[in-house]
């Protein structure tokens, strides 16, 4: 489903300039749940916004489903984000003004997906997530398990073929930690692409295949 | 579609309120600058409309006489009783045309035992009310004023002196004259250059083309062109004025189109005083900049507080939110805010209306016919300002990129700060020039009322209507007057205001120099009453009453004139009459400060002056009052004593100025009002936005003074920037308003200084509140809370 070759990502400030992603080649099967590791500053987000299509390389080829997606436009990445790719973030990124059940709704909102439904959809992902009797609370009003759920909830709803996590365990205590894992490998079980970033080994455990980074190279894994 | 709005309004609605502070100061900011939009847009309105409730009112022109006997002659709105009738016989473009016959002092109209003073008695053609529209609901306009001694009058007059009876044909009296009425109208429209009570028939007197004494209407036929009409009055005065004026110069007649002038019209003897279309202007420019420093308000603080929304805006466009969509929403969010903004502005012009209409003497009125349209208006704000101020924020936050802002990556440079930094100057900028321009205004105003006008304006009682009666004992009401000790001086004459005297060519019997000159009259106690100071010669006396015709006291600048000499034994002479020059006096003004000083000239006239000016001492003004009452009382038949004090009387020039002096100091404060809102909500977020590095810096030791200057320089500096842009410009616009006036202040150094220390002062009690509390709170809770 998505296959890299020799991605390169530099950033450059008037005096220095720092590579993050050197000569990154990678594929990923759809269904395949993969974990990237390494120490902070090897790239492993850089690689994942990438991926995501949030950010663009520097240089090299990026294939997802035999679209090539390395050059778009941001108008572009974001029409092809919608509905294909979605997000778990380490601090959640709820918006605070949206309650549970219109944060979850967002992506769908903007698929132009029906009325009715959304609703219908919206409300399989909070049973999935576990989070539907708090449909009408304000992020603020969750603990950060309750509100990473959410996230998840969010991240699915539109089934998308590929959902990219940045260490969505890095803000959760353990027993919310293992319970944000459980539900990503569920999803998982039931279809969904998903590319993880991660510290703990543990969570890594629950991939089926890890990628070791280690300034911006790949160091260890299958590729 | 609908989803959307419901959504982006749903959220909108939730941020406002979860951010009361920063809303309220959008939305009062905003609500300030409609509300004074509409305000001035009812103001403007209003002023546009004057005198176009004629169905004629774009045919309908007045003719002026531009006198061109010497280089300072203005235009006179008056012009000579012959005019009318020689025109309608001349001009052949003219379909109708009608004489109007003011009153400039009250008289008394009795109906039986009913007695009123009446200033607004006017008199005109049988032709005036086919010429203007207004409504009768009696009579019939084109034979109301066909009979000699027929008056028409206003619903109100007539409500006013026949309370239960039918007007129609009842009779009034006025100066010993009969009239019956022929007719009633509506209430002559506050929209109109002039205001009339009663409308008589014109019985005209004056014969001589240099009598000037009627304001002269004319309805052209449609299509006839002005320019070859003025061409037309230029040949009639050189064919028929002139040969009667055996050789003397004549000037020319004008056509000024009716409504024109309400606005741009400000001649010698206009009915009443006129606006200025440049205090429209001005109006106008006051609240759009007040508008913009409320929508500068909004883009700031959205601005500034951009890094919380870079999260929303990550999220949502990581989500498939494509930047068109997040313009739009950020565009309805001004949008809302606006509407918002709008219903409170709407409730805060409901209030203040009676405000301004106290200050501006108008009724004006959200719910009158012709207003503004509220709906339309308020759609049109809504867009505009929604847009305007709007559209920056939404620009700018949709930029943002998601892989940034969902990683607390800072999401501007320094353009930001500079813009924001340019905003508020901007801002300031307006605030100080307003407050200078206020400022000069007030001083220019009081430079009015305290200069000296060459004679002593205090403690002198003008009374205008006197009767008959009294005319005839006037020297014994005058000895008896005197013998009070409270009543120093009483003369008969012209007061020194706008309307007093006439104009004439005056020549030297000696230089043979011919000059238009403003001639009054006055009785042997004139000079003595008003206070003139005599530079040489002497006052009028019985001795100095020769076999001549008349003598003259004259001002330093008619001798200047007229070449005459001082010291020497002057002599004028004009057409009614010839005489020696007793005495010259030093200049003094018989007009406003708008204009310099005239050559003028005082004859004697023993008791032909139409006003009685009293004056008397200073300690005890009420009793002077009462023995002048008491005496009137034993002179007149019971005719009410009509008074007024000479200094009101002057200060009525200034009323144009007074007005725009106390509008202008009000919009002044609520621009400054605003610019502080959007400075304390500024400030407010700074406080927010450094939290932690004044945290840090007060774990290492930094005193709260420092923290507070540290909060303050970055501000101060902005606001000092503003007196240097704000400076010249407000100078530029004062020295223009200022040119308005022959005797005007120069606005010194002082001015700018003064306004300067104020608004570093309104600054900093605006900024102190937060950087104080920012200082003294506890760095332990602002690290924890980072």
């Amino acid at each position: 489903m998505i296959k890299t070759v020799n991605l390169k990502k530099t950033y450059r400030t008037d005096e220095v300039e720092t590579t993050a992603l050197n000569n990154v080649s990678l594929e990923i099967e759809a269904g395949e749940f993969v974990s990237v590791m390494g120490p902070s500053g090897c790239g492993k987000s850089t690689l994942l916004n990438i991926l995501g299509l949030l950010d663009h390389p520097t240089d090299g080829d990026y294939a997802f489903d035999t679209h090539d997606v390395a050059n778009l436009s941001e108008r572009h990445r974001t029409r092809f984000r919608k509905g294909n790719i979605s997000f778990v973030f380490q601090s959640f990124n709820l918006i605070d003004d949206l309650t549970v059940s219109e944060n979850v709704e967002l992506p769908l909102f903007y698929l132009g997906t029906p009325t009715a439904e959304r609703r219908e959809r919206v409300g399989a992902a909070l049973d999935r997530a576990k989070i539907t009797h708090r449909k009408n609370h304000f992020p603020q009003q969750l603990s950060g398990g309750q509100q990473q759920r959410v996230a998840v909830a969010r991240a699915v709803v539109a089934s998308p073929k590929l959902i990219l996590a940045d260490e969505p365990t890095g803000n959760l205590d353990s027993t919310n930690g293992k319970e944000v894992m459980q539900l990503l490998s569920e999803m998982n079980e039931a279809g969904a692409t998903i590319v993880m970033v991660t510290h703990s080994p543990a969570d890594a455990e629950y991939s089926q295949r890890i990628i070791h980074l280690f300034d911006g190279h790949i160091v260890t894994g299958t590729i | 579609m609908i989803v959307m709005l419901k959504h982006y309004l749903k959220t909108t609605l939730r941020r406002l309120l979860r951010h009361k502070g920063y809303t309220f100061i959008n939305v009062a900011g905003l609500a300030i600058g409609i509300a004074v939009c509409l305000l001035i847009g009812l103001f403007l309105q209003h002023e546009l409309s004057y005198d176009r409730y004629h169905t004629h009112a774009d045919h309908i022109f007045r003719v002026v006489y531009r006198s061109e006997a010497n280089d300072s002659s203005r235009d006179g709105a008056l012009t000579p009783e012959l005019l009318a009738p020689a025109l309608k016989e001349h001009l052949p473009d003219i379909d109708r045309i009608a004489r109007l016959s003011t009153s400039s002092h009250p008289r008394v109209v009795s109906v039986a035992q009913r007695r009123f003073h009446e200033e607004r008695f006017f008199h005109a053609d049988s032709s005036f009310f086919s010429l203007f529209s207004y409504t009768f609901l009696q009579g019939n306009p084109a034979l109301a004023l066909m009979e000699p001694g027929s008056v028409v009058i206003t619903a109100s007059t007539a409500q006013k002196y026949f309370p239960a009876r039918n007007p129609m044909g009842q009779a009034l009296t006025r100066e010993g004259k009969d009239y019956r009425v022929t007719g009633v109208i509506e209430d002559v429209p506050e929209v109109s250059h002039f205001h009339f009570d009663f409308m008589a028939r014109l019985e005209p007197e004056a014969d001589r083309w240099f009598m000037f004494s009627a304001y002269t209407y004319v309805l052209l036929h449609p299509g006839a062109d002005t320019e070859q009409v003025e061409e037309k009055l230029d040949r009639f005065v050189e064919s028929t004025v002139k040969p009667q004026m055996s050789g003397g110069s004549y000037g020319r007649f004008r056509l000024q189109p009716l409504t024109r002038i309400h606005l741009y019209s400000n001649l010698r003897n206009e009915i009443e005083p006129n606006s200025d279309v440049r205090y429209l202007y001005i109006f106008a420019v006051v609240a759009l900049v007040l508008l913009l420093v409320a929508c500068i308000n909004y883009v700031i603080i959205t601005t500034a507080r951009s890094s919380e929304r870079s999260q929303e805006v990550g999220i949502r466009k990581t989500f498939g939110a494509p930047r068109s969509e997040l313009i739009r929403q950020f565009i309805g969010e001004s949008m809302l805010l606006t509407f918002a903004a709008l219903l409170l502005g709407l409730m805060v012009t409901g209030v203040s209306l009676p405000v301004l209409n106290n200050l501006t003497g108008l009724t004006l009125s959200l719910l009158a016919p012709g207003s503004v349209s509220l709906l339309g208006f308020g759609l049109v704000v809504i867009l505009l300002v929604g847009v305007i101020a709007g559209s920056y924020p939404a620009f700018y936050l949709s930029r943002f990129r998601p892989v940034y802002t969902l990683r607390d990556v800072p999401t501007g440079g320094i353009t930001r700060f500079t813009l924001r930094k340019t905003l508020v100057v901007s801002q300031f900028t307006a605030s100080i020039a307003l407050l200078i321009v206020s400022i000069v205004i007030y001083n220019q105003l009081d430079y009015l009322r305290s200069k000296p006008l060459g004679f002593d304006k205090e403690h002198i009682i003008v009374i205008s209507d006197w009767d008959r009666q009294l005319r005839s004992n006037y020297e014994s009401f005058k000895h008896e007057l005197t013998r009070d000790p409270r009543i120093r001086h009483v003369a008969a004459g012209y007061p020194p205001n706008e309307a007093g005297g006439m104009f004439s060519g005056v020549t030297s019997v000696e230089t043979q120099e011919v000059r238009v000159l403003r001639i009054v009259t006055g009785d042997f106690d004139y000079p003595e009453t008003l206070g003139l100071t005599f530079v040489s010669g002497e006052s009028f006396s019985e001795e100095k009453v020769t076999d001549s015709t008349t003598i003259f006291i004259a001002n330093e600048l008619a001798m200047q004139h007229l070449q005459a000499d001082e010291s020497g034994e002057a002599a004028f002479e004009f057409w009614a009459g010839k005489g020696p020059v007793v005495g010259v006096v030093e200049d003094f003004h018989m007009r406003s400060l708008h204009e310099p000083i005239e050559p003028m000239l005082v004859q004697l006239s023993q008791g032909h002056g139409r006003t009685i000016l009293v004056r008397i001492a200073p300690n005890d003004v009420r009793g002077a009052l009462a023995a002048i009452e008491q005496t009137w009382n034993t002179f007149t038949s019971g005719q009410p004593l009509a008074f007024s004090f000479l200094d009101d009387e002057l200060d009525a020039f200034y009323q144009a100025e007074q007005r725009l002096a106390r509008i202008f100091g009000i919009f002044t404060g609520l621009v400054i009002f605003v610019a502080c809102l959007g400075l304390f909500g500024l400030v407010a977020l700074a406080v927010e936005q450094r939290t932690r590095e004044i945290g840090i810096r007060k774990a290492l030791g930094a005193s709260a003074m420092s923290i507070v200057s540290l909060l303050l320089k970055d501000f101060l500096v902005l606001v000092l920037a503003a007196l240097v842009v704000a400076t010249p410009l407000a100078y530029f616009a004062v020295s223009r308003w200022l040119e308005g006036f022959a005797y005007r202040i120069n606005p010194g150094i002082g001015t700018f200084l003064l306004v300067g220390v104020l608004v570093l002062i309104i600054a900093l009690v605006t900024l102190s509140h937060q950087a104080l509390r920012a200082a003294l709170a506890d760095p332990v809770k602002s690290l924890r809370y980072e």
